[in-house]
């Protein structure tokens, strides 16, 4: 494991990727200690303040860092709250479809025949069908909402889990030693929690770094498109979509800081993952 | 040849079978059937009626196979909003997505793929790594941010291109197109490109990590001992030798680009299809939905189709294997 | 007799792993004249397809040629700038690999391939290099060449992938070919008409050719002369009757010993024993000694270079020349 993190650390781009992603989850979680306003908490806003530019001392005495949206709210404050939100979402959804996926695709494997073939089918038909669609229909369907919005981003992205756990458990299930193990009795769930679920978590989990980036990212632009999450509770794509309208009048702020939040947390969210994933291929191990 | 291509039209009508029951279980079984049919401002006497009509009072295989009817008649129902047959309203708005479309997976093809054999060719040097970055950065960026700096910039701070709509087309074969007038393909430049960028990122690790086998090949080795320049094995054998992954990906891409103009044209205002999906799905307007769902899928299984097709066209060995088979 | 062709001085060609240096070849010395026909011969690790391809200029990294001298037709090949050596490839010295499967390009016609060679190093029209390739292809034994320009690579055997392979070496008429073990994929009967057609070929062009092989029997059939080559060094050399007649290394007489054909009847085939040696950690002394027979605590010391009648062997304990 100590190899495991020295290797990762000679990666500086991919050091410092995790460095960045670690401070921005840490202000995440401390959003309500060092927020300087709650930005759910309608009776603080004052429309006095509204669409003010960074540096702008409002009515409430202190400087707005990253200057004002259009219903007075702190930006930076209501940033940290909006990756709040965006990252409960990636997580949640990432975990679910990790669990779905890894119980489809190591079924696949260990049952073979029809189930199999049905599963891996209609993996596969998914993984050719590009992911916003699902997710937009889904919410169109389900309404709006967290679980709803969890759902859809779940059905988008379970697929990948599932073919990864797929190719893993079946590489490993044909080792000679799992299928002398498949002769005993209780060997079939003796086999899955103690040798193939430890060879397939890995990749698995290299999988599911990429793919909370890209459920946070999902959730940005269906939020984004106004089919996210209801307003009360705006993430960072609902953050950028109603600055939008102000972008043309120059007002760029209210659309830009919480886009640059998401960029480097998505951007550093794949750049760790690529580093696990590059560590852990022994294709291109040396 | 005829074999494989019988084969694979069953396939392709197998999956849409499938496609047409998830989506008729999807939006017909879980939802109301009778509000995709019917406007919600029609009176009780009306929806009792359309029910009758419609034979929703039927056992779900029934209506299934009534519904598989009707779309094979290319019957979709009338859009509430639009007040016209979905089929037309969504045929009209197709060649603004599908023009646009093809300029992005066109911009990502012809600027990725030689940026990606370039990064694949000398892996290690700084040009390599910088056209690595970009590829990073259109992976994971979202494209409606990228969108909303492309307007930012050009249209906002530069002023050199409009921020949105489609502009003046001209008309040709019954049909408006942008990229024939200089004006038109203002217009269509910065949607296209933001819509290229995934797509970008995509070319160039793909004939990044293709270029990088082949270099290693004896194929490559012996036209090096032939005496062929670099330029030229890059461009002859290595480009060759690649295509079969990127023209899959290339038309693979092309369903997707269609999927993913759904946020560039709401952001551009570009009049095609995937706004009119976004503001159908606003606005309830649920006939809209499921063709434009049905319609996605049958264009998906034919691209799928097509692409299995030209396999055989650019790879010889496969063309005697289809045969064959 | 005027210079020879080639002369190697010296070669040195390394591999600048992450492990350490390996020395894949390392001060190998030789010279071939116009027409000659060169054997050279080593179990797989000895060095001779490094060998080859220092000759073309085509090492892969991290491999590199650190010394010595190559000089080809009075040109020092070792330092010529890329562009001329790449202009010296396929038209003065061309090379043939091992697995005509794996060299041709499988999604170019053989014309195709056939005229990128050729509008390599000229200005060729289309319909001149389909002339010439197809010509070519008639001359190794390829019927009906020129419809057969069309076809792809699988759509030849095994056998002809490999002439089509030997008419691209021959194409620009080089002076000298590099044959790199180009017979070893192939079925044996088909071997057999190869070499000698291969024999024929270099002598009525005049071609120089350089075979290498881990074959001896090949080598034998074929070759003037013989290199045995061992952990990236040559052990012995000479005229390729008097090399298997009475070979003068333990090396040679053991790879002799391990040919099918020049075993007695009803005698077992010996193998050498042991493995080739890392050439990443190289004794200074002999490095054949801890699998010979012969050796004692001489052998810790380099070996004697001895060289009389044409004929050299580097061995403390060389076996009896024949009577």
């Amino acid at each position: 494991m100590n190899a495991f993190w020295r290797e990762y650390a000679e990666n500086k781009v991919a050091l410092a990727a995790a460095l960045i992603v670690l401070v921005i989850v840490g202000a995440a979680l401390s959003a309500p200690w060092i927020a300087p306003q709650d930005p759910y908490d309608l009776a603080g806003l004052n429309l006095m303040d509204a669409r003010r530019p960074p540096g702008f001392v409002g009515s409430n005495g202190y400087p707005h860092l990253l200057g004002t949206d259009a219903q007075g709210r702190d930006l930076f404050s209501a940033i940290l709250y909006g990756l709040r939100i965006s990252l409960q979402m990636g997580v949640a959804a990432g975990l679910v479809a990790l669990s779905i996926g890894a119980l489809l695709g190591i079924l696949a494997a260990q049952a073979g025949g029809w189930i199999e073939t049905a599963i891996m089918r209609v993996v596969d038909l998914q993984l050719s069908f590009p992911a916003i669609l699902l997710a937009l229909v889904l919410v169109a369907v389900l309404g709006q909402g967290k679980s709803q919005l969890v759902i859809a981003l779940v059905a988008a992205q379970y697929a990948y889990f599932a073919r990864t756990a797929y190719g893993a458990a079946s590489a490993e299930r044909r080792k000679d030693y799992v299928e002398a193990a498949a002769a005993t009795p209780l060997g079939t769930l003796h086999i899955v929690f103690r040798h193939i679920l430890p060879n397939v978590l890995p990749p698995l989990i290299v999988v599911a770094t990429v793919q909370v980036a890209n459920a946070i990212s999902l959730e940005a632009t269906l939020s984004f498109l106004g089919l996210g999450l209801p307003p009360t509770e705006p993430s960072l794509g609902m953050l950028i979509a109603n600055g939008f309208q102000y972008m043309m009048s120059g007002r760029y702020w209210i659309s830009v800081y919480p886009g640059l939040a998401l960029i480097v947390l998505i951007v550093g969210i794949n750049l760790v993952g690529d580093q696990l994933r590059d560590q852990t291929n022994p294709r291109l191990r040396r | 040849m005829l074999g494989f291509v019988i084969q694979r039209l069953l396939q392709a009508a197998l999956v849409m079978l499938a496609m047409s029951a998830l989506v008729f279980v999807g939006v017909y079984a879980i939802g109301n059937p009778i509000d995709v049919l019917i406007s919600p401002d029609a009176t009780q006497d009306i929806r009792a009626e359309a029910i009758r009509r419609l034979g929703l009072d039927l056992p779900l295989w029934q209506q299934y196979l009534a519904f598989l009817g009707r779309l094979l008649r290319g019957d979709f129902g009338t859009s509430f909003v639009f007040g016209m047959p979905v089929l037309d309203l969504i045929l009209s708005r197709l060649p603004a997505t599908l023009e646009l479309a093809l300029a992005a997976v066109l911009i990502g093809t012809l600027v990725g793929v030689p940026l990606g054999v370039y990064a694949g060719y000398r892996p290690d040097s700084p040009v390599a790594r910088a056209i690595m970055a970009v590829s990073v950065l259109g992976f994971s960026v979202p494209t409606f941010w990228v969108g909303l700096i492309l307007i930012l910039t050009f249209a906002v701070n530069l002023d050199w291109l409009p921020a949105g709509d489609r502009g003046p087309t001209v008309q040709v074969l019954g049909i408006g197109w942008s990229f024939l007038t200089l004006e038109g393909l203002s217009f269509l430049l910065l949607p296209a490109l933001n819509l290229s960028l995934f797509k970008l990122a995509m070319m160039i690790r793909l004939s990044r990590a293709g270029t990088r086998e082949a270099m290693l090949t004896d194929t490559v080795k012996f036209a090096r001992a032939a005496g062929l320049k670099d330029r030229t094995i890059l461009r002859r054998h290595v480009l060759r030798l690649i295509s079969i992954p990127i023209v899959t990906v290339f038309g693979l891409e092309l369903g997707s680009t269609l999927a993913f103009a759904v946020v560039t044209e709401t952001i551009f205002s570009w009049p095609g299809v995937g706004k009119l999906i976004i503001d159908s799905i606003t606005s309830l307007d649920r006939p809209v939905m499921v063709a434009y769902l049905v319609l996605v899928a049958f264009l998906f299984v034919t691209i799928n189709l097509v692409v299995d097709l030209s396999y055989a066209l650019l790879d010889p060995r496969l063309r005697r294997h289809g045969a064959a088979a | 007799m005027s210079a020879p062709l080639l002369e190697v001085t010296d070669l040195r060609t390394h591999f600048l792993t992450r492990a350490g240096v390996a020395k894949a070849v390392d001060g190998v010395s030789f010279s071939l004249a116009s027409g000659e026909i060169l054997g050279l011969v080593g179990e797989s690790g000895s060095g001779k397809s490094v060998t080859g391809f220092s000759l073309i200029g085509l090492v892969d990294p991290p491999g590199k040629i650190v010394g010595g001298s190559i000089r080809f037709a009075g040109r020092d090949l070792v330092g010529l700038p890329p562009e001329e050596m790449r202009a010296l490839r396929g038209r003065r010295i061309a090379m043939v690999f091992q697995d005509p499967q794996a060299t041709l390009n499988p999604v170019l016609t053989i014309g195709q391939q056939m005229a990128l060679a050729l509008q390599a190093h000229a200005r060729v029209s289309d319909r001149a290099a389909a002339e010439r390739a197809a010509a070519m292809l008639a001359r190794v034994g390829i019927p009906e060449a020129a419809t057969r320009l069309s076809n792809y690579p699988h759509e030849f055997s095994g056998g002809m992938r490999q002439r089509v392979a030997i008419a691209m070496a021959l194409l620009n008429g080089p002076e000298l070919i590099v044959a790199d073990e180009p017979t070893t994929a192939l079925d044996v009967s088909i071997q057999a008409q190869i070499l000698a057609e291969m024999k024929a070929l270099a002598r009525e062009s005049g071609t120089a050719l350089i075979w290498i092989s881990h074959d001896l029997a090949t080598v034998s059939s074929l070759a003037d002369r013989v290199l045995v080559m061992y952990a990236g060094r040559i052990v012995e050399s000479g005229p390729v009757g008097e090399v298997l007649r009475a070979p003068r290394h333990p090396y040679t007489r053991g790879l002799l010993d391990s040919l099918p054909a020049m075993a007695e009847p009803g005698q077992r085939l010996r193998q050498i024993p042991g493995t080739a040696p890392s050439l990443l950690a190289l004794s200074p002394g002999c490095p054949f000694a801890p699998r010979c027979p012969r050796a004692d605590a001489d052998c810790d010391a380099p070996p004697p270079r001895v060289e009389a009648d044409g004929r050299l062997f580097l061995c403390h304990h060389p076996l009896e020349a024949a009577a």
